[in-house]
């Protein structure tokens, strides 16, 4: 399988934007804030985090839903929202495409690359963040459980492997299992940082370019 | 010729800050988070500044997104006027006016306005202004004079002309802070070449200041143009097509070295027919 690509500032009329392609997977997100938050979502001293995830077709479902309340769970503690009280912070995420490998994992495999094109719109967009979190799917050999694992690529502890800030399991699994596959996920993990860490080079890279004579 | 960016990321914690001459205190700049007594955490990835004469130190990124502080110049669009004050908007490099945070410009912080004389302002009139407090909490204040000879130094109203966006780098980059920066980082290397007892080689890097196509536009062609640190830029003059010709190089020379800025304009100018 070919190693996820990434492109970080597609939109220009966006805050903060990235696209994200792993395998079958191509998601769009988008960061639009602080900007002026509805006074009913109002919050005293934190901003306000507004998670919208869309559908390739058809229009939001329930599992658009739940994915959304998966993503805000891994999402928001990695943002400083006291820097921007009483402001909105959106995120869109727009599933370009999505194969259906598996009925079962087919929200866990989106949830991973979801965290992924997130963290890497909002470092696009400047948010203050606490650190920077990588995602991965790891499937059990005999396809009997899946996981999510989130390990925090900057900001975590000394050592990359006290990082683990998330986890989503769907199946039956024993705590061997759980083991091995939150090993293999933390590898994972450490190597999408690593490419995250280089697109976001690149992207400044760009934006200095005008230093060269 | 390659450009080197050291990159630091958000969570990442800098180490103990090296101070020449001890005792001074560092005023710690955007991007990067205080806790006390003296860790300092990156909270938005981009390139580490240190002033050392200035004892400053901030992180460098672009972005599209204004946040209002203090002194910064802006451009800003008057919403409407209450009985003391106009109420104005600040807008981003690209949002429309009316997703934006709101200021509050006073009638009488103009230079030599009384409460008989003041300038008459209207909806959609834009001036450009300084940011006289800024704070998370309350709606930034605005001010149309200068803060040290109380005179207008070229803020107020701008009347005519026509308006753009551009990133919040690039306006920095035309008000010269690129400029100002490069020098620094230029400094350092020089500081770091000598520390280790070799020659400082020039590598081409830092030597322009990211503005160049105003240089090369201002030689040929005349204009007035305002830069607000919000990613506005206001430019007037006589004939519609100069107008738009400077509002196409400076959008296009975003991401194009000093040389590449320098053939964008001499192009745009012979299409123009100058």
């Amino acid at each position: 399988m070919s190693p996820p690509t990434a492109l970080l500032s597609p939109l220009p009329m966006a805050d903060g934007s990235a696209q994200y392609t792993d395998g079958p997977t191509t998601l769009l997100a988008s960061i639009n804030g602080p900007i002026e938050v509805k006074p009913r979502d109002e919050i005293p001293l934190e901003a306000y985090l507004e998670i919208t995830i869309r559908p390739s077709a058809g229009v939001t479902s329930v599992r658009e839903k739940h994915l959304e309340a998966l993503l805000r769970s891994a999402i928001s503690p990695l943002i400083m929202r006291t820097v921007y009280p009483r402001t909105l912070l959106q995120i869109t995420l727009q599933i370009i495409q999505h194969e259906q490998a598996s009925a079962a994992c087919t929200l866990h495999t989106l949830l991973a690359s979801a965290i992924v094109v997130v963290v890497l719109a909002l470092v696009d967009a400047g948010v203050p963040m606490k650190g920077m979190l990588a995602a991965a799917f790891v499937e059990e050999a005999d396809g009997s459980a899946a996981h999510v694992f989130g390990y925090t690529v900057t900001g975590g502890g000394r050592d990359p492997s006290e990082g683990l800030v998330f986890v989503e399991s769907d199946g039956a699994f024993d705590e061997k299992g759980f083991v091995e596959a939150s090993e293999i996920g933390r590898k994972r993990c450490l190597e999408v940082g690593e490419l995250m860490k280089n697109w976001v080079r690149e992207k400044v890279g760009k934006d200095m370019r005008y230093r060269l004579k | 010729m390659s450009l080197v960016v050291q990159v630091h990321f958000p969570g990442e914690t800098l180490p103990p800050l090296e101070d020449e001459k001890k005792k001074a205190t560092f005023k710690v700049g955007p991007g990067l988070t205080h806790i006390l007594p003296s860790t300092l955490i990156v909270n938005r990835a981009g390139e580490l500044n240190i002033d050392q004469r200035k004892h400053t130190i901030w992180m460098e990124s672009n972005g599209k997104r204004y946040v209002a502080s203090q002194n910064d110049a802006i451009i800003a669009t008057v919403l409407r006027s209450t009985s003391d004050s106009y109420i104005c908007a600040i807008p981003s490099s690209n949002s429309p006016v009316s997703s934006t945070s709101q200021a509050v410009l006073p009638h009488l912080a103009f230079s030599q306005a009384t409460k008989k004389t003041r300038p008459m302002l209207h909806q959609g009139s834009v001036v450009y202004a300084r940011i006289s407090l800024a704070n998370k909490h309350i709606d930034p204040e605005l001010e149309c004079y200068d803060a040290d000879s109380g005179k207008a130094e070229g803020f107020g109203e701008l009347k005519g002309g026509f308006i753009f966006g551009v990133s919040l780098g690039m306006a920095r980059r035309l008000l010269g802070d690129a400029k100002k920066t490069g020098s620094l980082r230029l400094r350092q290397r020089k500081a770091e070449a000598e520390r280790r007892g070799e020659k400082y080689q020039d590598a081409g890097v830092d030597v322009s200041s990211g503005r160049e196509v105003l240089e090369e536009l201002g030689e040929s062609l005349s204009f007035e143009l305002a830069v607000g640190r919000n990613g506005r830029v206001w430019v007037h003059s006589g004939d519609p097509k100069t107008t738009l010709c400077v509002m196409r190089c400076i959008q296009q020379s975003e991401f194009l070295t000093g040389k590449e800025q320098r053939q964008l304009v001499k192009e745009a100018l012979k299409a123009l027919g100058q």
